[in-house]
């Protein structure tokens, strides 16, 4: 692999390294929260919202991993999409880089997307069935003007296609003739080839099979070394956000439920929530896996259109008391660096 | 076909690029006959239109009394007319008006379509008023409409080819807009916002080459039904100006004698059937060309 030449950093990156530099997060978020107009029922029904995100809150450091998991439906992509305002924020705040996003319009957004990226999950559908490799890779860089004349447009894509792991030949495929992994790492190279300093990764591996999971884990983690980038990592699978994140929130119906270190959630998880979720991870080890205690949740999640009073997760909590379905929980700091949204804890 | 035959006794005929290019032409025949067969008749009708002067055998306005309402014979192929017009230099000439009005109103519904649904597809506040107009268009019956604007703009092939173009407009605007829909939310469409690319640019990058092939076999029906919009036109005497001869008027022209001379109305009726159903061929070839799932990927 041919090393990615980074050129020199213009005057924003360098202002963005002094703001970000000494200990204010990447980026900040708020009390983000995303509700969706609802249409059922009757003329006359009052109209319902869905609370896809209510009220999240949470940072990350300049290159290191948040992973983000929860259960399908709960919310965890509408946040990242949220983040980089693919979706606009009903409320709330997202500070990236010092700077709100949610207040911003138009042009001044279109070159904040420069710092921030995206790889989808589906690597099949995010990615123009009518352009060629080449060009799919190209286009984020022809848009911000990263590059000047053809010449350095085709070498800066050859190396992209080279840094991920693909032959600088198949920049005149199209994208049928690739395969699912190597799709995803045309999607890798055409969110690097802006050199963010934040990567939103959408379940970028979920759609792959595990073989080639381990590759495009790898690939992005030997990306964020080199590169220094943040990565929001969302995902349902543990044992992958356990593997690449430094620490990890868990949502549960569109809020928060805790979120700590890696090893401080794997191994004293505090919300009954956390609990039950990894109990749900087999252990490698048959003798081990037998003794598993395994906690298993009642019911299914409720409908994000009638979420229960009080603490949303009440209704299938094995430890609920009155409380819970009374108060909403606040999320607050249970130890230093570990937080929660618990009445219990 | 004929074609295959031909091609050893022409001069050229050994030359490589001609015999592959030969053989592209009969892989391609043999795929979609119903297509070759159409662009094969639409290529002759265009070929006779342009020709006309060439192969009238009287000019198509000389008024010879002495031969009129003549059935068809040596002289006069197709007959004359109740004034003595030759109805084989009518009809040849005729195919100008027909063939004109049909592609000028296909590329302008076409052009206009695609602009017009591609905005109101996109953006969902000129969505509103934009579909408002069309419905409102689409409401009034299309004749009607037709008769209505070339009554105000006046009788001539221009005007004939915009008043058409408006009431064939709509139906091409819905059809883009509804393709629009459905790919605004392709996720590709949201990788593109993701990396910053301008509306503009997302809407001729990635959603306008998604909309073609239904904006292609659109303009292919378009253009058969304002063929005969035009004829009907002529028909009721709403067409282009009277001393141009067309299909519709000559068809109109013959009602009252049509059991005393049948070759009169037959001739134009059979060049405008023909054109049609060879255009609506071609428009079902393309839909089949053009349709992902039945294309075959070699």
């Amino acid at each position: 692999m041919t090393q990615i030449v980074v050129p020199a950093p213009g005057p924003i990156a360098q202002e963005d390294q002094q703001g970000a530099g000494l200990g204010q997060p990447l980026l900040d978020v708020r009390g983000l929260q995303v509700h969706f107009p609802a249409r059922q029922g009757g003329i006359m029904e009052k109209r319902r919202v869905v609370k896809a995100v209510d009220g999240v809150t949470f940072h990350v450091q300049p290159g290191e991993t948040l992973g983000l998991v929860g259960e399908s439906g709960c919310g965890k992509t509408t946040t990242g999409r949220a983040v980089l305002q693919l979706v606009r924020p009903t409320a709330g705040q997202v500070l990236f880089e010092g700077r709100d996003l949610v207040t911003m319009q138009g042009e001044a957004l279109r070159q904040m997307r420069r710092r921030m990226q995206i790889i989808f999950q589906d690597p099949y559908g995010s990615l123009n069935p009518r352009m060629t490799a080449g060009d799919i890779i190209a286009e984020p860089l022809v848009v911000h003007g990263m590059v000047k004349g053809r010449q350095q447009l085709k070498a800066r894509v050859d190396e992209l296609l080279e840094t991920v792991g693909l032959s600088a030949t198949m920049r005149r495929r199209y994208v049928h003739e690739f395969s699912g992994g190597q799709r995803q790492r045309i999607g890798v190279a055409r969110a690097l080839g802006l050199q963010p300093s934040l990567i939103v990764c959408d379940e970028p591996v979920s759609a792959l099979d595990v073989s080639i999971q381990a590759q495009i884990i790898n690939l992005l983690e030997h990306l964020q070394e080199r590169h220094r980038i943040a990565y929001l990592f969302i995902a349902h699978d543990l044992a992958v956000v356990r593997h690449i994140s430094e620490r990890v929130a868990v949502m549960y119906l569109g809020k928060m439920m805790e979120s700590a270190d890696r090893l401080e959630i794997y191994e004293r998880p505090l919300h009954p929530y956390t609990q039950a979720l990894l109990s749900a991870v087999p252990i490698p080890d048959p003798e081990l896996e037998t003794t598993r205690e395994r906690i298993i949740l009642e019911g299914d999640v409720p409908s994000p259109l009638f979420p229960p009073p009080g603490c949303v997760f009440q209704t299938r909590c094995p430890k609920a008391v009155a409380q819970c379905k009374e108060a909403v929980p606040a999320w607050r700091e249970a130890a230093p660096g570990h937080w929660v949204a618990c009445h219990l804890v | 076909m004929a074609m295959q035959e031909a091609a050893p006794t022409l001069p050229f005929a050994n030359d490589p690029w001609v015999v592959q290019a030969a053989q592209r032409v009969l892989t391609f025949a043999r795929r979609n006959p119903t297509m070759a067969l159409g662009l094969l008749v639409v290529g002759t009708m265009v070929i006779i239109s342009i020709a006309a002067p060439l192969i009238e055998r009287h000019a198509p306005d000389f008024v010879n009394p002495i031969d009129r309402l003549q059935s068809p014979n040596r002289s006069y192929w197709f007959g004359t007319d109740q004034v003595g017009r030759d109805i084989y230099a009518r009809v040849v000439h005729g195919g100008r008006i027909s063939l004109i009005v049909g592609f000028s109103v296909a590329g302008l519904t076409m052009a206009f379509g695609a602009a017009i649904g591609l905005i109101s597809g996109y953006f969902r506040r000129a969505d509103t008023f934009i579909m408002a107009a069309m419905d409102g268009l689409m409401a009034i019956p299309m004749i009607l409409l037709a008769i209505a604007l070339v009554a105000i703009l006046g009788a001539s092939t221009r005007n004939v080819i915009i008043a058409l173009c408006v009431v064939h407009l709509p139906r091409e605007v819905r059809l883009v807009r509804a393709s629009v829909l459905s790919l605004r939310e392709q996720q590709y469409v949201e990788a593109a916002r993701a990396i910053g690319a301008s509306p503009w640019r997302i809407l001729g990058r990635h959603v306008f080459p998604g909309t073609l092939p239904v904006l292609i076999i659109q303009g292919s029906f378009t253009c058969s039904t304002a063929i005969l919009s035009e004829a009907t036109l002529s028909f009721l005497g709403a067409g282009a100006s009277p001393e141009v001869a067309s299909w519709g008027r000559m068809m109109a022209e013959s009602t009252t004698y049509f059991q005393r001379a049948p070759w009169a109305i037959m001739f134009p009726g059979i060049a405008l059937g023909l054109t049609v159903l060879s255009v609506s061929l071609i428009g079902d070839g393309l839909r089949d060309v053009l349709d992902p799932k039945l294309s075959r990927r070699t």
